[in-house]
């Protein structure tokens, strides 16, 4: 008699939990199915923007207390690091100390000519400074959240910078955070060009943390060890923003693009200050020269492609390749 | 042995459980990561409460763990918490605690879970926002993830399996421990 009252409340809890379990999962789905839906989208960036405001300052908080442990994992790797790594760093060091000073000299130089031509500094960014106070939460996206939301007047699809280079883009603002997009997200893109040879391409986020500079065709001039700067074609991106340094070009026989791997020089470690480019000026756009040569870089592409000259095609293309 | 089925106890262990998960989700997980995987302890929150059992107590756990993930990420609303939803109640399908009874299924059934909860879920995002090669999904993001996800687990896993003995029985705790004792005194 016991094992059958037992077993009738067992029945009992067992439809609770079907019915739960049921009505649950329909919620659930029709949540995912309205966010991933433009006219619905704008209610849950609302209602994420208030969570993301409340929960600030635990993550605040976490990012404080993790900090003396986040040095670990380079401590780990310095000391398992190989005797060949080590050397070739100190003969880095060495090269870059002789550089420093050479550098030292030419920046006196630099303020000196600045000072005559009356410049304030070389980028004339319109920004706004923000401090980071988190990385991902999720396996899916690269992101930081940075501590200046719309109260400070960030808006989605702003540029973000630190001291050494093009971080991301603001990608989700709520009053007082705002979420950065990182240039190596798989789903950013930004129109790039090598500095020293100019070639035009598209700089493309990868899970490995590194960037690809795609869209460069064969026929162009790449090194490894070039700087890549943002072009300034499409308008997002100030002109001459530091991307990465090229690791490893390939130029398969017969590929249309070279294969290039950039490793970004921009770093963002927790309570690093970054920079939100909130406005960009006339000379921070593309030049014309600039615009001309991408299209003529990728009707020669094209060309490569069909044998036919397609006019006003490829521009657009890279235009377009601006992360939103 | 008599088993004391206290849910006021139950609801405050839940209760704790979803708060302790939650505070390390926004302020530890950020900083923990191989590749590009970091750990998620929304995920882990609601395996811990479905092994614990106590009737659909542990699906709204899933299902708000899976809301505060996607509340406080990048991604879509809704798709962790079907996941969640889906895991926990495939995870204790009747209404025992697992933890007390068999912790080591728990473990081997969180890691076949955690693989198909990962999997599911980077598949759906590439589906919804594609961009990501898929070798770079597995071995950067999914593989790592789950990682790190079941390493995290397993703590979770066995402090309350032992906790749970100790505070929920009479006079049985410290014997089940250490079984064998009795008879040598």
């Amino acid at each position: 008699m016991a094992a059958n009252s037992s077993l009738s409340g067992l029945g009992k809890n067992d439809d609770g939990r079907l019915r739960t379990f049921i009505i649950l999962v329909v919620v659930s789905l029709v949540l995912f199915t309205l966010s991933c839906r433009p006219e619905t989208k704008g209610a849950f960036d609302f209602v994420k923007g208030i969570s993301q405001t409340a929960t600030a300052p635990v993550r605040y908080i976490g990012t404080l207390v993790t900090l003396p442990f986040q040095g670990l994992g380079n401590v780990v790797g310095n000391l398992t690091a190989p005797e060949a790594t080590l050397s070739e760093l100190q003969d880095q060091n060495e090269q870059l100390i002789a550089e420093n000073a050479l550098l030292r000299e030419q920046a006196l130089a630099a303020e000196r000519l600045e000072a005559l031509l009356e410049l304030k500094n070389t980028h004339e960014l319109t920004s706004v400074g923000a401090r980071v106070i988190s990385g991902s939460v999720d396996s899916a996206t690269s992101s930081i959240t940075i501590d200046k939301g719309s109260i400070d007047g960030i808006e989605v699809g702003m540029p973000v910078t630190d001291s050494l280079g093009l971080v991301g883009q603001i990608s989700e603002v709520t009053p007082t955070t705002s979420i950065v997009r990182l240039i190596t997200d798989e789903r950013s893109g930004v129109s790039a060009m090598v500095q020293e040879s100019r070639a035009q391409g598209q700089a493309e986020g990868a899970a490995d943390g590194s960037l690809r500079l795609s869209l460069v065709s064969g026929d162009q001039k790449v090194e490894i060890g070039d700087l890549v700067v943002t072009s300034g074609l499409g308008g997002v991106f100030p002109k001459g923003l530091p991307l990465g340094v090229v690791t490893s070009v390939n130029r398969g026989d017969g590929d249309l693009y070279q294969t290039i791997i950039m490793r970004p020089v921009a770093l963002t470690a927790p309570f690093e200050e970054v920079l939100v480019v909130t406005e960009l000026s006339d000379g921070q756009h593309a030049s014309k020269e600039d615009a001309e040569a991408a299209e003529r870089q990728d009707i020669d592409a094209s060309q490569n492609i069909q044998g036919i000259p397609e006019e006003g095609e490829g521009g657009e293309g890279q235009e377009d390749g601006e992360s939103s | 042995m008599m088993i004391v089925n206290d849910q006021n106890q139950r609801t405050r262990r839940l209760a704790i459980l979803c708060i302790v998960c939650f505070v390390l989700q926004l302020a530890i997980a950020p900083f923990i990561a191989i590749g590009a995987g970091h750990v998620n302890f929304c995920l882990i929150c609601a395996f811990t409460a479905a092994f614990m059992g106590g009737g659909v107590a542990p699906i709204w756990v899933a299902f708000i763990s899976g809301i505060f993930f996607d509340l406080t990420s990048t991604t879509p609303v809704g798709l962790m918490a079907l996941l969640l939803v889906l895991a926990a109640f495939l995870l204790n399908p009747g209404d025992r605690d697992r933890l007390v009874d068999e912790p080591v299924r728990c473990l081997r059934d969180g890691a076949i879970m955690v693989l198909g909860v990962e999997l599911v879920y980077q598949l759906m995002l590439l589906l919804v926002a594609p961009g990501a090669p898929f070798i770079d999904m597995v071995f950067l993001r999914w593989l790592p993830a789950s990682l790190l996800d079941w390493l995290c687990l397993v703590p979770f896993v066995l402090v309350l399996s032992r906790t749970k003995s100790d505070v929920l029985t009479l006079g049985g705790g410290a014997k089940k421990s250490f079984p064998g004792k009795r008879y040598k005194l």
